[in-house]
């Protein structure tokens, strides 16, 4: 029942409740909700594109030497 | 030629028996020793340059305000020219040129068992516009108004507007420049992909590829999939200086931030295509003078795709105070304390190679125990900048300086000599002088310490970047932070004076150094069965073929203590 | 994972072929590449874009929509041309109908660039300049950047086309050219449906 100790932890997990984000990007969260889409859409585009692509190419590489 | 391999299939109307001119031989070759050699000359002539930039600004900010010796007068504008191009030339015409052009234009056909690369003419032309790239930038100091001074990652609107960087010829060079060499770098990836997979020997699987191969052809791959935005911000950014344009101008609609976002999704990834070959080097020099196997090859390989799959996701650490979301960077710092993982387990596989071995100190041996060592610095300090809180704090300090210079210094200088030392038998054909190498070693090394250990402290006390003299900053001005900056800037001319052993070591060496025969270190990788150096063609006597791994040294089957690739013999099943 | 045989087929026999060709393969990576520029163009074009107010901006003249849209119907047709050209050539290499459906690519891609050029002429003399707003900026970049691979793609197919007329074309030099093609043909719906459309 080791998990049990992890509880002791909780008190002190509740002192994040007091933590406020400072929101200071003026894109993310004073701007229009057009423009936060915006940037989270292009930067998960820009971030899995390489990925799905080098993945596709490997893909097929190893398919044409099976 | 006994024995077609598949690079002879894609240049089949090359001829062997022509007359070479030394203009075809040497200049417009479309051989990929000369070119590699031709990379690392000019990679090594503007070390030169950024190391002499270096010295200017570190004499500078030690003695503020005084004639530098051959220099002059330091303004505020030259420093911060100086400080940007030391930077640029750096990463963009040392680091990369040496460890991946050139080591990997020379190695790439020798270590695979081939004749060429696949598309010769490409690598030609490739080096052909990085050299249009270094001239186009050393001719952007020459300019009115000199070089561009607005920091290597070039943020607008300093970048943007000339009324601001006061460089209004050299930052349109500067960022054509930087973009000729990435359009270089390309056509050299290119080719180093499509060779390492379509070319190799018989019998070469993936497995038994050298590291340092499989690290060149990573980092390629990592470079192409991520210089693209980059280049992006690039075209928008000169046509901001030149065409007015205002994509990054706030005032008119733009986005400033948007160039720190494009630049660093290429920066990030940029410092894991400097790092892997580097590792890549230091693997094999580890393999061939510990005389053991690299451990555990495939969780190193896999460890090096998982560091490059990460390493797409963690750009924005270097934007935690820009006004980035907050909720952003609690992913980021997640990301980036993520991937110092893979890169702890290669050092670990690192030391699990020395361990038991028959280690020989030799000066290649030297530098790349050294490499771990640094590069464990730098990657431990960066943890700490990884961490969005401390680097409240610590962002745009001399902290962030010491870390990068504790991995970049170990990446590109020490890699650098690590693979010069090592493959200079093979390149030339004759040894460098083992004493002069450990003089260059040593003095190296502990130079190096010497200067960045200070920066550490006073970057941790609070002193910020690209300042050009610390005096106008009360806090920062006070004797025991400048007696630190003399320290290290005299351990810096220091350093520069140890690198002339290397030099005239390589030059005396040419010509008169201890000749070489193929495989004077004894090592197992198909370069060493090519005579040093070797001919155009590569394999005079056939191409080799493949039957085992590239680190079989102790094998229990064997007299000698290795077993090159291309030796038959029993073929153990692979365990 | 299975070992990739790399020079070895069935009977042990030397493979001199590998399994994707050189061309082909080195114009896939770079294609990558490519992609990744044009994917970060449009994530710069789509943030700028979602920050202003209005989009089309006051005061600046509307695209072409219609035009463009026909002038689109050509460049798609031209990949059609072209596939069916790489049939042709895998049957009958320099038979005429080869040739004639890669002179036909060509002058599809050619009319489809002119037509562009002459709708930029206008714009341009409408007001509709890099420097007049962030609307115009984007679109010149894009379309403009599109333009020239477009261009470098009608270059390649001329040089093709030649290789071709000399009976000395291979296949995978074929294949590499197509590739580059079907990428600018594959990009321009996404352009324009953001660029245009939007």
């Amino acid at each position: 029942m080791k998990l049990l100790r992890l509880f002791r932890l909780f008190p002190f997990l509740l002192l994040l409740a007091l933590a406020k984000p400072a929101l200071a990007c003026s894109v993310c969260a004073v701007a229009s909700e057009e423009a936060r889409y915006a940037y989270y859409f292009t930067t998960g585009l820009l971030t899995f594109l390489p990925l799905f692509m080098i993945g596709g190419i490997v893909y097929y590489v190893a398919k044409k030497y099976r | 030629m006994a024995e077609v391999a598949t690079a002879d299939v894609a240049h089949d109307d090359h001829h062997h028996e022509h007359e070479e001119s030394f203009w075809s031989k040497y200049v417009f070759s479309t051989d990929h020793k000369i070119i590699g050699f031709q990379y690392m000359f000019t990679g090594i002539a503007m070390a030169l340059i950024g190391g002499y930039f270096a010295y200017v600004f570190r004499m500078q900010l030690a003695f503020p305000g005084s004639s530098v010796p051959f220099f002059g007068l330091v303004s505020p504008a030259a420093y911060n020219s100086l400080v940007t191009n030391h930077g640029t030339i750096m990463i963009f015409w040392v680091a990369m040129p040496v460890l991946i052009a050139a080591m990997g234009n020379f190695l790439i056909p020798l270590m695979i068992g081939c004749d060429d690369m696949v598309f010769p003419r490409v690598n030609r032309l490739s080096y052909q516009i990085f050299l249009l790239s270094a001239i186009v930038l050393i001719a952007s100091f020459f300019v009115p108004g000199g070089g561009f001074g607005g920091a290597w990652t070039a943020y607008p609107p300093l970048s943007a507007m000339a009324k601001y960087n006061a460089t209004p010829f050299g930052a349109p060079m500067w960022l054509i420049a930087v973009t000729l060499e990435i359009v270089a770098f390309l056509l050299g990836g290119i080719n180093f992909i499509t060779t390492v997979m379509n070319a190799r020997a018989k019998g070469m699987r993936m497995y038994d590829i050298p590291i340092v191969i499989w690290m060149i052809v990573i980092a390629s791959m990592l470079f192409m999939a991520s210089v693209g935005p980059l280049v992006a911000g690039a075209v928008m950014l000169l046509f901001d200086q030149t065409l007015g344009t205002t994509f990054f101008d706030a005032s008119a609609g733009g986005d400033p931030v948007l160039w720190q976002h494009l630049f660093w999704f290429f920066g990030h990834p940029e410092v894991y295509v400097v790092l892997l070959p580097a590792m890549g080097i230091v693997a094999e020099v580890m393999c061939t003078f510990a005389r053991k196997k690299l451990f555990a090859y495939k969780m190193i390989l896999y460890a090096t795709i998982g560091l490059g799959i990460l390493s797409f996701f963690v750009w924005a650490h270097h934007q935690f105070i820009s006004g980035v979301d907050p909720r952003a960077a609690y992913l980021f710092t997640t990301t980036t304390l993520l991937i110092s993982i893979p890169v702890a387990i290669m050092l670990f596989a690192y030391i699990a190679t020395l361990y038991g071995g028959s280690i020989q100190f030799t000066t290649a041996m030297l530098f790349a125990l050294s490499f771990l060592a640094e590069f464990l610095i730098g990657g431990v300090t960066g943890i700490w900048l990884g961490s969005s809180g401390v680097d409240i704090y610590l962002h745009d300090t001399y902290f962030v300086l010491a870390h990068f210079h504790y991995t970049f210094f170990p990446i590109a200088i020490i890699g650098t000599y690590t693979a010069i030392y090592y493959w200079f038998p093979k390149m030339f054909g004759r040894k460098m002088n083992e004493t002069w190498g450990k003089i260059h070693f040593w003095g190296t090394i502990i130079s190096f310490n010497c200067i960045f250990i200070p920066l550490f402290v006073l970057g941790a006390a609070g002193q910020h970047r690209r300042i050009y003299n610390y005096q106008h900053f009360p806090d920062l001005a006070g004797a025991d932070m400048q007696d630190m900056r003399v320290f290290a800037t005299i351990s810096l001319v220091v350093m520069l004076l140890f690198q002339i052993p290397f030099i005239i070591n390589f030059i005396v060496s040419l010509k008169y150094g201890e000749k070489a025969d193929k495989n004077p270190w004894k090592a197992n990788t198909l370069e060493w069965v090519a005579p040093s150096p070797p001919p155009h063609g590569n394999f005079p006597d056939g191409f080799p073929e493949v039957y085992r791994g590239p680190y079989e040294f102790a094998h229990p089957d064997r007299e000698d203590d290795y077993w090159p690739q291309n030796e038959p013999g029993n073929q153990k099943p692979k365990t | 994972m299975r070992y990739a045989e790399a020079s070895y087929s069935g009977e042990g026999a030397l493979k001199r072929q590998p399994p994707i060709a050189n061309s082909v393969l080195g114009m896939i990576l770079f294609i990558m590449t490519e992609l990744m520029f044009f994917a970060a163009l449009v994530s710069a074009f789509l943030i700028i874009k979602s920050s202003v107010e209005a989009w089309p901006p006051e005061g600046q003249p509307r695209l072409p929509v219609f035009v463009t849209a026909i002038n689109s119907v050509f460049l798609l047709s031209s990949a059609v041309t072209l596939f069916l050209a790489n049939r042709s050539f895998r049957q009958d290499a320099y038979g005429d109908p080869t040739l004639k459906l890669l002179k036909a690519t060509l002058y599809l891609g050619i009319l489809f660039v002119a037509i562009q050029g002459f709708e930029w002429a206008r714009l341009i003399s409408y007001g509709l300049t890099m420097t007049s707003s962030q609307y115009g900026a984007f679109f010149y970049l894009i379309i403009g950047t599109h333009a020239l691979h477009a261009i470098g793609a009608i270059i390649g197919l001329v040089w093709l086309y030649r290789l071709m007329k000399e009976r000395r074309l291979k296949q995978q030099t074929f294949s590499a050219g197509q590739i580059f093609w079907y990428f600018v043909v594959g990009l321009w719906p996404i352009l324009y449906v953001l660029v245009y459309l939007t």
